[in-house]
């Protein structure tokens, strides 16, 4: 089943406003934020993804949930994927580092050199939690909502509803909150160390 | 495992940590969306505007290249084109027509969404205890009741 074409005017904002999201989960800066080393922009992976789903090459059905969250999901991967890729990118360019001979796939995060190791600090689980409880440490609605999903590892809003005792509307509320807040902010980049 | 499967499997532990904590994808709305760009200092208008740029240029190398584009492509530009630029014919000018009635269609449903789930609003009952009201007081302030009471469940879709 193909799914009925979209407004592409409300998804490209709506991509917009993800990016934006995810930009700052990742500590990349707004409006003139990039990757660094790879130099691409919110409206360039905006611009991409929305280019591949218009000539055919990430094709949509409907039957697989809304457009807007196949293409936000693509997007999110080819922003971490380019975080990945400038982390590389800075190894490869210190020939003096070692390197294993016959390693399937890419070195593990942690055996980076310390350039490379900064942004592939960006995507570590570990430090991503520490940077998310720092961001929000000093709200104490905020922090709980994180502690709930970080130290009870609740991710349904009904868990986390029962575990806070609050209502389903309240935790999708703190939710809108921590996304405004994050993105006014962002999430400290750096290695969090 | 090798590492390319341990790269993946850890970037799927940190987007449902992140789904967690922010939400999934899809619980952002346009009316979300664009206020955390404009929070951001970018302006959504202008982030439409220069992605059409971007699309409409990739349209015309594919012209150059003789493939056609292909028909949601084209509604893409459509949506997608500042009302500012001349539109280049009269079917252009109804398709911009309609994407911008749409989009005041679907903002005006958003609108209805945000009030669904919400308990109706009580109207209150104190001037019938009031002495001073005369009955025809009383049958008017009641049609005025009634006629709001209608209206807002007209609104919400009741």
């Amino acid at each position: 089943m193909t799914a009925q074409s979209p407004d592409f005017a409300s998804l490209a904002v709506r991509l917009g406003g993800y990016g934006q999201r995810v930009f700052a989960e990742f500590g990349l800066g707004g409006r003139g934020g990039t990757v660094h080393g790879v130099g691409l922009s919110i409206e360039d992976f905006v611009g991409n993804v929305l280019s591949e789903h218009l000539e055919g090459r990430l094709a949509h059905e409907a039957s697989r949930g809304e457009l807007f969250s196949l293409l936000a999901t693509a997007m999110r991967n080819d922003i971490i994927d380019a975080l990945r890729r400038a982390a590389h990118a800075r190894e490869e360019a210190r020939p003096l580092v070692r390197r294993e001979r016959g390693a399937e796939g890419p070195p593990a995060l942690d055996e980076l050199p310390a350039r490379a190791a900064e942004i592939a600090a960006l995507i570590d689980e570990e430090r991503y939690r520490k940077r998310v409880r720092q961001a929000f440490a000093e709200e104490p609605e905020l922090a709980e909502m994180v502690g709930a999903v970080l130290d009870l590892d609740l991710a349904k809003p009904q868990e986390i509803a029962e575990a806070l005792g609050i209502s389903t509307g309240e935790v999708q509320n703190r939710k809108k909150r921590l996304r405004r807040r994050l993105v006014e902010y962002g999430l400290v980049a750096g290695t969090g160390t | 495992m090798n590492r390319a499967d341990g790269f993946a499997e850890q970037m799927q532990r940190l987007t449902c940590l992140s789904d967690g904590l922010f939400g999934e994808a899809a619980e952002m709305d346009s009316f979300e969306a664009e206020a955390l760009l404009r929070a951001a200092g970018m302006d959504p208008d202008g982030l439409k505007s220069r992605l059409y740029q971007r699309l409409d240029q990739q349209a015309q190398t594919h012209g150059r290249r003789g493939k056609p584009l292909p028909r949601v492509y084209m509604q893409a530009l459509d949506d997608l084109r500042p009302l500012t630029l001349p539109a280049r014919k009269e079917a252009e000018i109804l398709g911009q027509a309609k994407a911008a009635v749409n989009r005041v269609i679907e903002r005006a449903k958003s609108l209805s969404k945000l009030l669904e789930g919400q308990s109706a609003p009580t109207f209150t009952m104190a001037y019938r205890n009031k002495k001073k009201l005369s009955p025809r007081d009383k049958q008017l302030l009641d049609s005025v009741t009634e006629e709001q009471r209608k209206r807002v469940e007209k609104f919400r879709g009741d």
